[in-house]
């Protein structure tokens, strides 16, 4: 592999200044030990990303505050809501009893 | 004409060399006084003060059914003394969805929260045109804003409002705390950079007697100021550090409340987080373009101000000129490719940015983080080279933009939102 001289007054060739490297092992550096160091400057990330620890904000509410007006959870009104099942239910049933019920203050007097 | 141009080079990287150790400085300076006053706690000088004028809230929406429900709701939690909270107005800015609905069903049954419904015609034009419709419908001696998204503690306004307790003081800023951190990357680095730039950054300011930015939200205006000024200007994007100027320039100050705190829906995908970025890039350089020159002729800011107050208007051209002086790097290279001077110089803006530009505020967000007691997620710093990366282009396409909008004189108001889902995956809880 050619290695640029890039600092020719001092006679100087980039790798080589700093590691007298030979081409196979620029190679590695290149290929192996800038990769690792950059896996070692993120690794702690990559843990704290795996696993999270960490414990959150110093402070932070007691709770979340949840809307409570009724519409906004879909909650009608009894007034309004139409039961399915007196559609299937024998009324006449009802109107017995009823009628049971409204005599009995008669008997009480 | 080459010598011209190799000097030009040399020229733009000497003057980023010049900027990048001054933001390098003031990063340090911030750091090191929000450390050195870390012992005594936040706003103490604010303590011993029972100051409770009367409040006015203000809540601008445009489409957020999601999340006002829950804001609303916290409204009618607060524990600031109902005689003195005189009304929180809510404006539904045209709204599509049920935002008015809602906000109409907690009118009609707290008395205090009144909404103003602006259609199609009326509304839609933008944040600051939504808040001065209500301007002349204000009482209260203090305006609070809080955006849809954000949640308050339950005596927030008592935090904030103390402030005011000094006559010279014009605006208030409560720190912002992101709560669905915990949902995916972006989140968490937003988490970051928002605990370096209020932890640090907005507390040193006040420390120092400098001047902190108010966000937009989680704070509020002295409702004489705002008479002062009459209205805001519809144009600007990030109306929020008009405002801060505006203050500043008026002669009123800004103060930053450390323990008042808000929590926020963070945008949680990187396309989000561009246009986000980007408006606030845009905006803030607008800003820099209305008061720069301002800033330095007033009469009313100390010359420590002048300088901080400029290093902020021009915070969003540093990852532009770092951009710039990579390329003159380049191509002072390519113009001479050998002899090692130019070499030099090519190194000379790519050393700079390692070693200013990134790991100053890595240090602050360090130490901010120490400082909140968030010690674990500070092995995430290093991620924080992505955002910053992302954010060289961010800035670089917002200056383009700017520039191209001043030459065609396009320009034109409307709301720059972020959607919110009412925060799934997210804190709760007091935290042991």
């Amino acid at each position: 592999m050619e290695v640029k001289i890039v600092i020719p007054e001092l006679d100087l060739n980039f790798l080589g200044a700093a590691f007298d490297l030979d081409p196979t092992s620029a190679l590695i550096v290149l290929f192996v030990v800038s990769p690792f160091l950059i896996f070692i400057l993120f690794l702690p990330a990559i843990i704290e990303l795996k696993k999270p620890r960490d414990r959150g904000p110093r402070l932070i509410m007691d709770k979340i505050p949840t809307p409570k007006l009724s519409f906004l959870y879909g909650i009608v009104p009894l007034d309004k809501v139409e039961f399915e099942w007196e559609r299937d239910f024998d009324l006449s049933l009802i109107h017995s009893v009823a009628a049971i019920i409204e005599v009995l203050p008669k008997f009480e007097a | 004409m080459k010598k011209l141009i190799i000097q030009a080079f040399k020229l733009m990287i000497g003057f980023y060399t010049v900027v990048i150790v001054g933001y390098l400085f003031r990063h340090y300076i911030f750091t090191f006084t929000a450390l050195r006053k870390s012992d005594n706690s936040c706003s103490d000088d604010f303590e011993d003060h029972l100051y409770e004028p009367t409040v006015s809230i203000v809540i601008p929406a445009r489409n957020e059914e999601k999340v006002i429900g829950q804001l609303l709701q916290r409204m009618t939690e607060l524990t600031y003394p109902m005689e003195k909270l005189k009304e929180v107005i809510v404006i539904n800015d045209a709204s599509s969805d049920a935002t008015g609905q809602i906000a109409e069903e907690y009118s009609k049954h707290y008395s205090f929260i009144r909404v103003i419904h602006r259609d199609k015609k009326t509304g839609g034009k933008g944040k600051p045109s939504a808040i001065n419709s209500c301007l002349h419908l204000l009482t209260g001696v203090i305006v609070l804003f809080f955006d849809a998204d954000y949640i308050p503690q339950i005596d927030i306004v008592e935090k904030l409002v103390r402030g005011f307790v000094n006559p010279n003081v014009g605006a208030i800023q409560g720190r912002p705390v992101v709560y669905n951190e915990p949902k995916n990357l972006v989140t968490k680095i937003i988490a970051l950079e928002r605990i370096g730039g209020y932890c640090i950054g907005q507390k040193a300011r006040d420390d120092l007697g400098l001047t902190p930015q108010f966000g937009g939200t989680v704070g509020g205006f002295r409702r004489a100021f705002l008479e002062e000024i009459g209205s805001l200007d519809e144009s600007m994007l990030t109306d929020d550090t008009d405002w801060t100027f505006l203050v500043r320039l008026h002669g009123y100050k800004v103060r930053y409340i450390d323990d008042a705190e808000c929590y926020e829906e963070a945008v949680d995908s990187w396309s989000a987080y561009w246009k986000q970025r980007h408006r606030w890039a845009l905006g803030h350089m607008q800003v820099c373009f209305k008061h720069g020159w301002s800033v330095v002729k007033s009469r009313k800011l100390c010359l420590k101000e002048k300088i901080d107050g400029l290093l902020l208007l021009h915070l969003y051209f540093l990852p532009v000129a770092t951009l710039f002086s990579w390329l003159a790097g380049i191509m002072l290279v390519l113009f001479e490719p050998s002899p090692a001077v130019y070499t030099m110089w090519y190194f000379t803006p790519m050393s700079l940015y390692i070693l200013a530009a990134n790991s100053a505020p890595f240090f602050e967000i360090g130490i901010g983080t120490y400082l909140d007691e968030r010690t674990r997620i500070q092995w995430l710093i290093p991620l924080l080279l992505f955002s910053y990366l992302f954010n060289i282009l961010i800035c670089t396409k917002a200056f383009f933009d700017l520039l191209f909008s001043k030459v065609l004189r396009k320009q034109k108001n409307s709301w720059a939102k972020t959607n919110h889902n009412g925060g799934e995956n997210r804190y709760s809880g007091i935290r042991s």
